[in-house]
């Protein structure tokens, strides 16, 4: 079935920006975009709903006057003013021990020699970072490649001087990787741990699955290596609660290509290998082009997306928990009514070092001069931050200004979408219209998922 | 009651959710609580919950000066017990089974019966008693208030699991006379009011509850709130109604210019138009003449809707906008503001400035003065500088839209650089010769009436202000860049008003005199004259530049130190600029003339 005849794209095409409808099983409802809002509405302000959303027009404007909040909209045409600098990722070495074919970062030299950062960018970075937070905020760094292990050693520093300056400062820290977990020893374990690491590990199925897309440069498979290598890993992470001192946090992040579509098998296969949470991200955009998914394969995923959340869905409703990160995530953007005209905090609260000390929008425009931001001795460039941020505003992209899942969606990455264009968003839209549904069934008979104000809080 | 149907679920669209019945002006946005912060609910309402499955009142005297003579009313009273609407005690950690166990068990059996109150507070160690012990042995309860601050003391619960996480422990004790009743004790913790992710208040709290024990409006509060809270609310100084038929300048406000500048009490008892005049500089001076308790209560319906500091009595509809044509482009309106608004507007404060120093000086009268002049001289002169310090605003609103514009990226072309130089000509009333060049000039009556033809509302400087208000409306621009134009443009009103309220005290008391008495001599100095002055005005204009441009990339704070030099050289500028004028010499703010 391709995605058009799918019943969930046709339901959850876009009709007006203004409103979308849905029905949960458990009863209908309203998604009002904006401020991503969630209303229950009877059947018969459903159908009226439907009525006014089919005529368009005046009866439309009407409609949604029930919904209006006496305010202006929760997002205009404005872009923000960039915000001060939260989180840096430095892209610690620009070369990788793995050959993954799809790679953004072309084997993970971004297209460029490759190159392994040097001490003074990292520290530069830091002090710029540390720099423009007051005191009681908090910064975070993410180590990114390649392969960011290979340059172990200036992770270590720059963690430590980061603790330090931030000591000092009475600024909190917080550290992430990304990594393919060949490398990992004991000791960056320990490190990690102890440094309360969020670590994202690579890995794109079970076995020959992730074999195929992730091989050594010698073509050997990566999977028994990741394996036996996060072994410590996994364990600190389900040691870490009861002492509550060193807490590692492990996720697995999945690279949907055309080769690994059985999504639940690789779901349900990285949580019984002891992942806490697993991810999927579909390749939309390969420097090649290879291993990137058509729109066939995207009604695949979904189908696959949608049989994942079912199963999680149904693991929620009997109280136990269930590491689908797309699902959770989604959840809790959907609850909070998450609204904004960005898919990430690219160019805002957001910027990527690369190696010889450049800022750029994110890790994946590493390289890309138009999308350069400064550098790390002379800070973020504002002018650049506002010109980005002036030119991705999800208003002046199409089609989302006439989708209702803009504000959720965020336009899509902004590499992807510059590179590749929007192919998916019959995909994108029909996921969040599961999603929808989903949220509401949960919450009819889990609210305490969500209560986090109840007690005991969650955190 | 028919079933909703429209329910909000998700939290923005319950924070969005407008209550059916309530009017608009309940939401937190249009709250007093925007100009005072915390005056919008009463936080001892937050307090009331502390402990969960308990709610409290804080007795306390009503006169914190009174004598203490019922110490056994006061303290924190158990009001009830509420376990089955509290989701707190719901909880499945152990504490929370605990304590939900004892309050639907033989402790709250207990406390259902005769009047309890906290006796004292345990956590971390630490037990603090809810009285003290008075000389003669005899126990003394604290104030209800005493123990609030006390109980706002306690920590909060932080994380899980409960049981580790700052438990209190609360000493109850019956205080009903002749009561056998045994003390009770329970552990539980101070509830967290507010989610820590969401902010969303807990659900213990019903609704209406944070509100309870709240002034109302309509009451004696709106006539006596001691702390001005319902002053943000309701207006205390307006001007009259205008009559239909009475005439009206073409800004709205009316001709008549005792109507349009008497300010008079919005309280006022009296209600007829003839016994309104103009009010007291203090609240004391106005108290005799305002509504009193018992009118309040009764006939509050008639005092008067205000709009624009007018009070209306009849429908009210807006003025049109004086022609008010959008720009073409952004690069159009700020080519003019760049070119001939920033530039009029320092002009017109350099030209009001010269003739302000044309004004005799009020401390150096001759003893034959006219009886007047010494006020009329102090009123002229605090007006007109008044006036002045308002263009100064506006030439840095000007170049503020001039950067916004720029780094919105609606222009990219020039890029900002401050605009600090004086137009040389002005624009007139007259079609035949609508520039005049700018001229530094005492303050003669033929001076007066072109400075408030200058500043009319039809004229060309508002019009244009007019127009930048226009363009900027459209939400492509940043919304706070319209507020600065339309300040500018309301200004020019109050600008209009000013000068014609100088010319209508000159007129009335001292006709056509010649020399006018208000005068004194005054010529253009040359710079070398007036040498101090002219350095000072350099100071001034090369510090707001150093401003301005650092306000423009972003720099507030590090523009700080170069708007307090130049306000400082403007003060100095101001002192010498009269020093010149008691030799006879005036500014020469340029050198044209």
């Amino acid at each position: 079935m391709s995605l058009a005849e799918r019943p969930d794209v046709h339901e959850s095409r876009p009709v007006d920006p203004g409103l979308h409808l849905f029905d949960s099983g458990v009863g209908t409802h309203a998604f009002v975009p904006d401020g991503s809002r969630v209303y229950d509405v009877s059947a018969e302000v459903f159908a009226a709903l439907g009525v006014a959303l089919r005529s368009g027009g005046q009866a439309l404007d009407d409609a949604l006057e029930r919904f209006s909040t006496n305010g202006s909209p929760f997002i205009d045409d404005v872009a923000p003013e960039p915000p001060s600098l939260r989180s840096l990722s430095l892209n610690v070495a620009q070369v990788c021990n793995l050959g993954c074919t799809y790679c953004y970062a072309s084997g993970g030299d971004f297209g460029q020699p490759a190159a392994i950062m040097p001490w003074h960018v990292a520290e530069a970075a830091v002090h710029t970072l540390v720099g423009q937070a007051d005191a009681g905020e908090r910064v975070h760094i993410a180590f990114l490649g390649g392969e960011p292990l290979i340059g172990r050693d200036l992770i270590r520093r720059t963690v430590t001087l980061a603790v330090r300056l931030g000591g000092e400062h009475g600024i909190r820290t917080s550290f992430s990787i990304t990594t393919n977990a060949t490398l990992m020893t004991e000791a960056d374990v320990e490190f990690f741990a102890a440094h309360r690491f969020a670590v994202t590990v690579s890995i794109d199925g079970v076995g020959e699955t992730n074999d195929a897309l992730r091989p050594f440069k010698t073509g050997r498979g990566s999977y028994d290596r990741i394996i036996t290598r996060i072994a410590p890993l996994l364990a600190a992470q389900r040691s870490a609660g009861a002492s509550g001192a060193d807490h590692v946090t492990v996720s697995a992040r999945v690279t949907v290509t055309p080769r690994n579509l059985d999504l639940l098998a690789t779901l349900e296969g990285l949580l019984a290998a002891g992942f806490e949470h697993v991810g999927f991200s579909p390749m939309l955009s390969s420097p090649t082009g290879q291993d990137q998914l058509a729109a066939d394969d995207l009604a695949i995923v979904l189908e696959q997306m949608v049989r994942c959340g079912r199963a999680f869905e149904s693991e929620i409703l009997q109280g136990r928990p269930y590491g689908f990160a797309n699902a959770a995530d989604a959840l809790t953007n959907i609850h909070r009514g998450v609204h904004r005209p960005y898919p990430c905090g690219a160019g805002a609260g957001y910027l990527s070092v690369s190696a010889d000390g450049g800022l750029f929008a994110c890790h994946r425009f590493v390289g890309d001069e138009a999308r350069a931001m400064g550098d790390v001795t002379a800070g973020p460039d504002r002018r650049k931050r506002i010109a980005f941020l002036t030119d991705r505003h999800v208003h002046r992209q199409e089609p989302c200004s006439s989708c209702w899942a803009r504000y959720l969606c965020g336009g899509g990455c902004h590499h992807e979408a510059i590179n590749r264009g929007r192919p998916a968003c019959d995909y994108i839209r029909g996921w969040l219209h599961h999603c929808l549904g989903m949220y509401v069934r949960i919450m009819e008979q889990r609210p305490e998922y969500f209560a986090s104000a109840a007690l005991p809080p969650a955190r | 009651m028919t079933e909703p149907q429209i329910v909000p679920r998700n939290l923005t669209a319950r924070m969005g959710y407008r209550v059916p019945g309530n009017p608009a002006t309940s939401r937190p946005e249009d709250a007093v609580g925007n100009c005072f912060p915390g005056l919008e609910l009463d936080v001892r309402n937050l307090d009331r919950r502390f402990f969960p499955g308990l709610v409290f009142d804080f007795v306390a005297r009503d006169d914190i000066y009174a004598d203490y003579d019922q110490p056994l009313r006061f303290g924190a009273r158990l009001s009830f017990i509420d376990v089955v609407n509290d989701p707190d005690v719901q909880g499945s950690s152990p504490l929370a089974v605990q304590l939900n166990n004892a309050l639907q068990g033989d402790a709250g059996t207990a406390l259902s019966i005769g009047e309890w109150y906290i006796d004292w507070i345990e956590q971390d160690g630490h037990r603090l008693m809810m009285s003290s012990t008075a000389a003669d042995g005899s126990s003394q309860a604290f104030d209800g208030l005493y123990v609030w601050r006390i109980v706002r003391g306690l920590e909060p619960l932080r994380r899980e699991p409960a049981d580790h996480d700052h438990p209190v422990t609360l000493g109850m004790r019956c205080r009903t006379v002749g009561s056998a009743a045994a003390p009770v004790e329970l552990v539980g913790w101070r509830r967290r009011f507010t989610d820590p992710s969401t902010g969303v208040i807990s659900l213990a709290f019903q609704p209406g509850e944070m509100l309870q024990s709240l002034c109302s409006p309509w009451q004696h509060d709106f006539r006596d709130c001691g702390c001005h809270y319902w002053a943000a609310n309701h207006p205390d100084v307006v001007t009259g109604e205008v009559m239909p038929g009475e005439p009206l300048l073409p800004d709205g406000s009316p001709a008549n210019p005792e109507l349009a500048n008497t300010p008079i009490d919005w309280l006022r008892a009296d209600r007829r138009r003839e016994m309104a005049g103009a009010m007291g500089s203090y609240v004391v001076l106005n108290r005799p003449f305002q509504m009193d308790h018992y009118q309040i209560n009764r006939t509050w319906q008639q005092l008067s809707v205000v709009i624009q500091g007018a009070e209306i009595g009849a429908v009210w509809s807006p003025p049109d906008d004086v022609d008010a044509r959008p720009y073409g482009s952004a690069a159009e309106m700020a080519e003019v503001i760049r070119t001939r608004l920033a530039p009029t507007e320092l002009t017109l404060a350099l030209e009001y400035l010269y003739a302000r120093s044309s004004v005799v000086d009020p401390a150096t009268l001759p003893p034959d003065a006219p009886e007047t002049l010494h006020d009329d001289a102090v009123f002229i002169r605090h007006f007109i500088l008044l006036t002045a310090v308002s263009e100064m605003q506006h030439l840095r609103f000007a170049n503020q839209l001039l950067w916004g514009l720029f780094d919105s990226g609606r222009v990219t072309d020039p890029p900002f650089v401050p605009v600090l130089a004086p137009s040389m000509t002005v624009p007139t009333p007259n079609r035949d010769a609508p520039w005049r060049p700018a001229e530094l000039r005492p303050l003669t009556m033929d001076v007066l009436d072109d400075f408030i033809a200058i500043e009319h509302p039809r004229a060309e400087i508002d019009h244009s202000w007019s127009r930048v208000v226009a363009t900027l409306r459209h939400t492509s621009y940043p919304a706070h860049l319209v507020e600065l134009a339309e300040r500018v443009a309301r200004d020019g009103n109050d600008h209009y008003s000013r000068f014609r309220d100088i010319r209508a005290v000159l007129r009335a008391a001292y006709g056509h005199a010649d020399p006018a008495p208000w005068l004194r001599p005054l010529r253009v100095a040359t710079p070398i004259e007036a040498g101090d002055a002219i350095a000072m005005f350099h100071v001034i204009l090369d510090r707001l530049r150093s401003a301005y441009d650092r306000q423009a990339q972003g720099h507030y704070e590090k523009s700080g130190p170069a708007v307090v030099e130049a306000r400082a050289a403007m003060d100095q500028l101001l002192l010498a600029s009269d020093a010149l004028a008691a030799q006879g010499l005036g500014v020469p703010y340029w050198t044209s003339q």
